[in-house]
């Protein structure tokens, strides 16, 4: 095989790794650009051409990279008042995990006071409010679904212990170690239903207004 | 020597799209052209990628500072060849730039001793 025509058979497959909205706008174009580029070079020989050809493809596959990034960030900014919602979210998240040590006494009753998941709920907390300081379209779809996946996902748990909590009876809401338990639980619940029912409509309203966010070519 | 308002937020531009305002500037080109006349304008200098030209070429029609020509060329295979023109904005955003980088330039002339220029 011609070498020109090998260089050329490789941008072209590799041209089909774009996004196919970028392929029906540009590929043929792009290919015939490659295709006179190659044959001006072709005559300058080999050393010229493979370098050349091999820093083409180089390129692509950058351009490739920034090209599915901007794909997955088109989205809308969050907005003022939804930032707002997932910081209050992220906040009552850290208040469920703080809440059950309030009223604990210091030293050896919060040693022993073994929630498990208290962790897990500064975890959400926080990444909950980094989500929030994230100002960009680029990932508002992403967080928006993850958001609401963990709303589900805490509302199901701290739904069922609050039914187990409460079944326990008097004496289990009197310990001095799990008194502050159930507003604990109720907290994570309020929280989880803010995340699921926030989540969800952040992503409807990116859905109803795919306008895009594009990356700028500055 | 004030810059428009409304083309602040879009400077600097990077160099390589000036380059591409720069060329379309005179006239519609297309890809290839356009790729031709920036190694020209340059000197040789820059060398733009195929895959980058297109990049930028799609960001600068989705801002609206480009837009496709209505006449088509055609390559020696008859296939089409779409050519490329400057907007009102675009016109703007690359005159815009070049205020700005003759300002730089005034600038570096009344500080620089003039070996260094």
């Amino acid at each position: 095989m011609n070498r020109t025509v090998f260089f050329i058979r490789v941008f072209v497959t590799l041209l089909k790794l774009y996004p196919i909205q970028f392929r029906s706008e540009f590929e043929e174009e792009m290919q015939i650009v490659f295709t006179a580029k190659v044959m001006d070079r072709a005559s300058e020989g080999l050393a010229i051409l493979t370098p050349a050809c091999l820093s083409e493809y180089f390129d692509l596959l950058h351009n490739l990279l920034y090209e599915y990034l901007n794909e997955f960030g088109k989205g809308e900014d969050m907005s003022h008042k939804g930032r707002i919602i997932f910081i209050l979210t992220g906040c009552l998240f850290f208040a469920s995990a703080v809440l059950p040590w309030a009223s604990l006494e210091t030293g050896s009753a919060v040693e022993s006071f073994d929630n498990p998941s208290v962790m897990p709920l500064i975890l959400t907390g926080g990444l909950i409010l980094a989500a929030s300081l994230i100002n960009s379209g680029n990932f508002t779809k992403t967080i928006s679904v993850l958001t609401s996946m963990i709303g589900l996902g805490w509302g199901v748990y701290s739904g069922a212990s609050i039914i187990t909590y409460f079944l326990n009876g008097p004496w289990y809401a009197q310990n001095s170690y799990t008194v502050n338990l159930g507003p604990s639980l109720i907290l994570t619940l309020c929280a989880s239903i803010l995340a699921f029912s926030f989540g969800l409509s952040q992503l409807s309203s990116i859905n109803k207004h795919p306008n895009s966010l594009m990356i700028s070519p500055n | 020597m004030t810059l428009p308002p409304d083309t602040h937020p879009n400077l600097p531009l990077s160099e390589q799209t000036f380059y591409i305002l720069l060329s379309l500037l005179p006239q519609p080109r297309h890809g290839y052209a356009i790729l031709k006349d920036i190694q020209q304008l340059s000197d040789g200098r820059l060398l733009i990628s195929v895959s980058t030209l297109y990049t930028s070429l799609k960001r600068l029609l989705e801002q609206g500072w480009i837009e496709r020509a209505e006449l088509e060329e055609q390559d020696e295979n008859a296939r089409p060849r779409k050519q490329y023109k400057l907007t009102h904005t675009g016109r703007s955003n690359l005159f815009a730039e070049t205020k700005r980088l003759h300002m730089l330039i005034q600038a570096a002339n009344q500080r620089l001793p003039q070996e260094a220029i």
